[in-house]
């Protein structure tokens, strides 16, 4: 190469030096040499770039059924406070999946919401992906949906242990019936109220509270015995939380979010609205919550309880425990069902359930693109047996949801007897796959309500009767065309 | 025309007969390529065309294919239930694109609001960064003691991945124990129960955020363009007794007209397509002043999945990004061929 003389540009030279041919031959070699070497370190460091990891691969023997195959998993990766225990419990089933029958899991990550929807968006489209993929029971209704995942047999239920060997209220949860179950579940988080017993001794509280008018009582007693100290708090800017508050209290008032059948919007009933408004009324009315966490989300909401800033928290799970973990507030931590009793009243109305909490949990579905069902079935076999259901209990705190590991668990833990009722009464969700667009109807009518009262300092019923209408219209035609 | 192999030639052997007839010391071995007199083979001849195939090639999979994919979705009415057959779901044809600008997403937004809340925020961002940018550049173009101290730190904004800055912000923000709220409560001006992140005053929290966030990708651009101009023309200027104001507006700000094209552009196309800083920095649920359109986009595919309004809206997207593109490779084309515009 050579530079141009007027112009300043680089042209090619098309006349040049022969260097000696043993040189050229040399510099060849060199430049050969030099290029594998970046390659293979570039493709190592590509490898080390994604977000998939395998346990050991190597074969255990021949006389192991799998030995040899690998099966991928989506699933959550290891982050936040359990990160390090999360990781433990990947090892260890990956280790014992491959000790019993010789194949190895693929672990495939994801790390946000938005990168499991588009992940299992992309497999469905494509037919293509992961093996298995994990999936929360609010999202079983959406996947159902895409015709893309497998429908268990009653010989597949056979292969994992029994259909009737798990938690009846996670089957309500694994399909619309007993016979279109596309999910296996392998563990629960139910939903519960988290106390400061420390904060409620001081207001001179015996027992946590189990209406909502008493909720309020206590959050106001807790508030003028421990100045700085607020009852609950709000999380309105989080994508899963505040839904589940309305829906709770809109059950318990004798409505719903949605018809039995998932195809009439009822967004727009009374007790929605009332649900609604006694969400946000904590911050406009009852004042038990720090105005703040108008912009919170469920993190932030953790956090501040875990600094004794708050003294209960809504539709916590038992990881709360771990967040909490080496702060004062962590010998002081208790739980308690979710109240069941709408603000205003004695009882709940005739028939209302107490829905303190959705059937909540993760479950092991399999993709129709996968070509080894008898292998995703022996994983998830390893993944629902009693000695991993321990140890994931042990290393997550998720409740198991078999049978037998429920009942060796309620013996050996009695704390967990809150848990363990709360997921036995746990309520299901309407199984459709329209249940997506009721939760965003909901998610739009807090979030513009929560506007409304930062920009102006109050909420009116008309307010919220009338953003409830607009999410009604919104999801109307949606459920009619599913 | 000569094509480009011929130019190369006829200057290569002109080269060589300069070359050639030097100072007498003969050259070492010189390999000189023959004159070409008849047609050359069609490979030959189009040999850069054919260096280029892999790259088109490349091109065409990586960026041609997804956006025929998405021009088609954006006809089709794709949800959850036909995905997995998504070739076979029915066309709409426009209803999509009526859908998107008229009917509101999740959070009861339409994209054409999203449309006016991105231009504002793309907008504002770029006129507010861009002076920033240039009084930086300017400050930290002539050497002085310190300065590549004071050029690193510029950096800082931008090097800071756009997740840890929403967070940062977010904290800033937060109503009553933020930081803007305490400072602005101390010095009187606002309350202390502000809200920045909830409600109209979001826009301003993202657009502060993201101007702090971004300026230096234009600071860096006119940095590059301040060194390549030439000192000569700035020796001149002094000698003619200019001041420092008319050489920086009359020799460095014409100088920099390119580059600042070139900056203003990029940079109002990086704040348009900002999904991260609205998405962590409002916690997932972002308020409607700051429902941008890579927001709406995200919410009709990932919570409605309407994958078909999605893909018109992205198709929209593309479409009003595509007019400050126009408008610069119009401005350009002028500047390098003045009487084209004749």
């Amino acid at each position: 190469m050579t530079r141009d003389d007027d112009g300043g540009n680089v042209i090619m030279m098309t006349a040049r030096w022969r260097m000696p041919v043993s040189a050229r031959s040399r510099q060849r070699m060199t430049k050969l040499k030099a290029a594998v070497v970046m390659t293979a370190a570039l493709t190592a460091s590509v490898a080390a770039c994604g977000t998939t990891t395998s346990t050991s691969t190597s074969t255990a023997g021949g006389k192991l059924p799998f030995a040899g195959q690998t099966v991928s998993v989506f699933t959550n990766g290891p982050s936040g406070a359990n990160s390090a225990a999360t990781s433990s419990y990947y090892t260890y089933l990956g280790n014992l999946f491959h000790a019993q029958t010789g194949a190895s899991v693929n672990w495939v990550y994801y790390t946000s919401s938005s990168q499991e929807s588009s992940t299992v968006e992309a497999s469905v489209a494509t037919s293509t992906g992961p093996d298995i993929f994990a999936v929360g029971s609010g999202f079983n209704g959406t996947i159902y949906g895409t015709k893309a995942f497998h429908v268990l047999s009653a010989s597949n239920w056979s292969a994992v242990g029994g259909r009737s060997s798990f938690s009846p209220s996670m089957l309500t949860m694994a399909g619309p019936s007993a016979t279109q179950d596309i999910g296996v579940p392998y563990e629960s988080q139910p939903f519960i109220l988290a106390y400061n017993k420390a904060e409620f001794a001081k207001a001179g509280i015996k027992a946590p509270p189990t209406t909502w008018a008493q909720f309020v009582a206590d959050a106001q007693a807790v508030m003028k015995a421990n100045p700085g100290t607020y009852g609950d708090s709000l999380d309105p800017a989080d994508a899963y939380g505040p839904w589940k508050e309305v829906w709770s209290y809109a059950l318990q008032s004798g409505g719903n979010l949605v018809s039995p059948n998932g195809k009439t919007s009822t967004l727009d009933s009374a007790p929605v609205r009332d649900a609604v408004q006694f969400y946000l009324s904590e911050l406009y009315q009852y004042h038990i919550v720090p105005p703040q966490c108008l912009t919170w989300t469920g993190t932030e909401q953790e956090a501040a309880f875990a600094k004794g800033q708050v003294a209960m928290i809504t539709d916590a799970t038992y990881s709360l425990l771990a967040e909490v973990a080496g702060t004062p507030v962590a010998s002081q931590i208790a739980f308690a069902p979710m109240p069941d009793v709408p603000i205003g009243s004695a009882t709940r109305p005739k028939g209302a359930p107490a829905a303190q909490s959705i059937v909540s949990g993760n479950y092991w579905t399999i993709g129709n693109w996968d070509k080894n069902i008898p292998l995703a079935l022996a994983f998830i076999k390893v993944g629902t047996s009693a000695q991993v259901q321990a140890e994931q209990f042990k290393l997550l705190g998720e409740n198991p949801v078999t049978n037998v590991a429920l009942t060796a668990l309620a013996k050996s833990n009695p704390t967990m007897e809150s848990f363990i009722t709360a997921q036995a009464n746990s309520t299901p969700l309407p199984f459709t796959a329209a249940w997506s667009y009721i939760e965003a109807g909901v998610l739009a009518v807090v979030s513009h309500s929560a506007q409304q009262l930062a920009t102006s300092g109050s909420l009116s019923a008309s307010y919220v009767t009338s953003q409830l209408a607009a999410a009604d219209s919104a999801v109307q035609p949606q459920l009619s065309a599913g | 025309m000569l094509r480009m192999g011929e130019m190369l030639g006829r200057r290569g052997s002109k080269e060589t007969a300069r070359e050639g007839s030097g100072s007498g010391v003969p050259p070492p071995a010189l390999e000189t390529r023959p004159a070409r007199r008849g047609r050359r083979p069609w490979y030959r001849r189009e040999h850069p065309l054919l260096l280029m195939v892999p790259t088109l090639a490349l091109l065409t999979l990586i960026v041609l294919v997804p956006l025929a994919v998405v021009i088609l979705t954006s006809f089709m009415n794709i949800t959850e239930s036909n995905i997995a057959h998504w070739l076979a779901a029915p066309f709409t044809w426009l209803k999509n694109y009526a859908s998107a600008l008229t009917g509101p997403n999740v959070l009861g937004v339409s994209a054409l609001q999203s449309i006016w809340i991105s231009l504002a925020f793309s907008l504002i961002t770029t006129a507010v960064g861009t002076p920033i940018a240039f009084l930086a550049a300017l400050t930290v173009h002539h050497r002085s003691r310190g300065r590549t101290a004071i050029r690193s730190i510029y950096l800082i904004p931008y090097a800071i991945p756009c997740f840890v800055t929403a967070i940062l912000a977010r904290i800033i923000f937060l109503n009553q124990t933020g930081l803007l709220d305490v400072v602005l409560s101390d010095l009187h001006i606002a309350s202390r129960n502000t809200y920045w992140l909830i409600g109209p005053n979001a826009f301003w929290a993202m657009t502060i955020t993201d101007i702090w966030a971004s300026w230096p990708l234009i600071y860096l651009l006119l940095l590059a363009g301040l060194a390549a101009i030439p000192k000569e023309q700035l020796e001149a200027a002094i000698i003619d007794g200019t001041s420092t104001w008319q050489r920086l507006r009359y020799v460095v700000i014409p100088r920099l007209t390119g580059v600042y094209s070139l900056a203003v552009l990029l940079s109002t196309f990086n704040h348009f397509g900002n999904f991260t800083l609205p998405y962590v920095m409002f916690g997932g649920v972002p308020p409607t002043s700051a429902d941008t359109l890579p927001v709406n986009i995200y919410f009709r595919a990932f919570s409605s999945f309407d994958f078909g309004v999605a893909s018109a809206t992205a198709i929209i997207t593309i479409l009003v990004l595509g007019i400050p593109g126009l408008i610069y490779m119009r401005t350009t084309r002028l500047a390098e061929n003045p009487m084209k515009a004749a």
